[in-house]
């Protein structure tokens, strides 16, 4: 009886590995269309309202989901505390400190320095374009994403289920 | 007779399992992954057995009184 407890335990908690791991392929699509949206969002508020940046950013904030939100929601308040950084600096160093909660691989985050680099040290037009160029750049990045996905998900998930299944056999 | 049963049993379970598993990976597209896998199942599998193997050239040795 305690036998089959502890291997319906064993089969659990390589079944939940494996789902956890097909949880992460997942969400990296979803957060780089959040991110390309956020991105958008900022550039019709710099075109059409001329906020100021850290109002932009704060408004944006409130409008989307966790985890991105907190990244221009804390670029915004650091930028509001003052403190001599540029908007750049802010962003970068709220990306590194954020970076591991989300499920962005190296490559996104990587745009997002690089777009960082060009916040708030250019006029409009300029702006705007470097929003655009990062906008498109996000969008191939999530077209490969999903394609990720697409095969990586169901993989991770039989292989999580056959592996707990191999594990409990080999072990009675 | 009961616990030499359950070893067949067993590898048998682990067989298909791995045939299985090799068939996943194989339709996800990472073949030489699933040829890790299978070599890995197939070198656990043959733990097993050898160990039945050795008890088996133990008996034959002393049933025909070989030295």
């Amino acid at each position: 009886m305690i036998q089959v407890i502890g291997a319906a335990f064993v089969l659990a908690a390589a079944t939940t590995i494996g789902y956890a791991a097909a949880r992460r392929f997942a969400a990296r699509p979803r957060e780089l269309r959040t991110l390309a949206t956020a991105l958008s969002m900022l550039a019709t508020e710099i075109k059409y309202a001329a906020t100021p940046l850290p109002n932009a950013l704060s408004r944006i904030a409130h409008q989307l989901p966790q985890p991105i939100n907190g990244l221009f929601q804390n670029t915004a308040d650091v930028l509001v505390r003052g403190g001599g950084m540029t908007a750049g600096e802010c962003w970068n160093t709220v990306l590194s400190e954020l970076a591991p909660s989300t499920a962005l691989k190296v490559q996104d985050l990587e745009l997002l320095r690089q777009f960082g680099h060009t916040l708030g040290i250019s006029d409009r037009d300029d702006q705007l374009n470097h929003i655009r160029l990062a906008c498109s750049q996000l969008g191939s990045q999530e077209q490969i994403a999903a394609f990720e996905q697409g095969k990586n998900e169901r993989l991770c998930k039989y292989l999580g289920v056959l592996a707990g299944l191999m594990i409990v056999i080999l072990m009675f | 007779m009961n616990g030499d049963i359950n070893a067949v049993f067993q590898i048998a379970g682990v067989g298909i399992l791995l045939a299985i598993i090799h068939t996943v990976l194989k339709q996800a597209g990472k073949e030489d992954f699933a040829h890790w896998a299978t070599l890995t199942g197939f070198i656990v599998i043959l733990f097993i057995v050898i160990s039945y193997l050795s008890r088996l050239f133990t008996e034959i040795r002393d049933v025909f009184l070989i030295q």
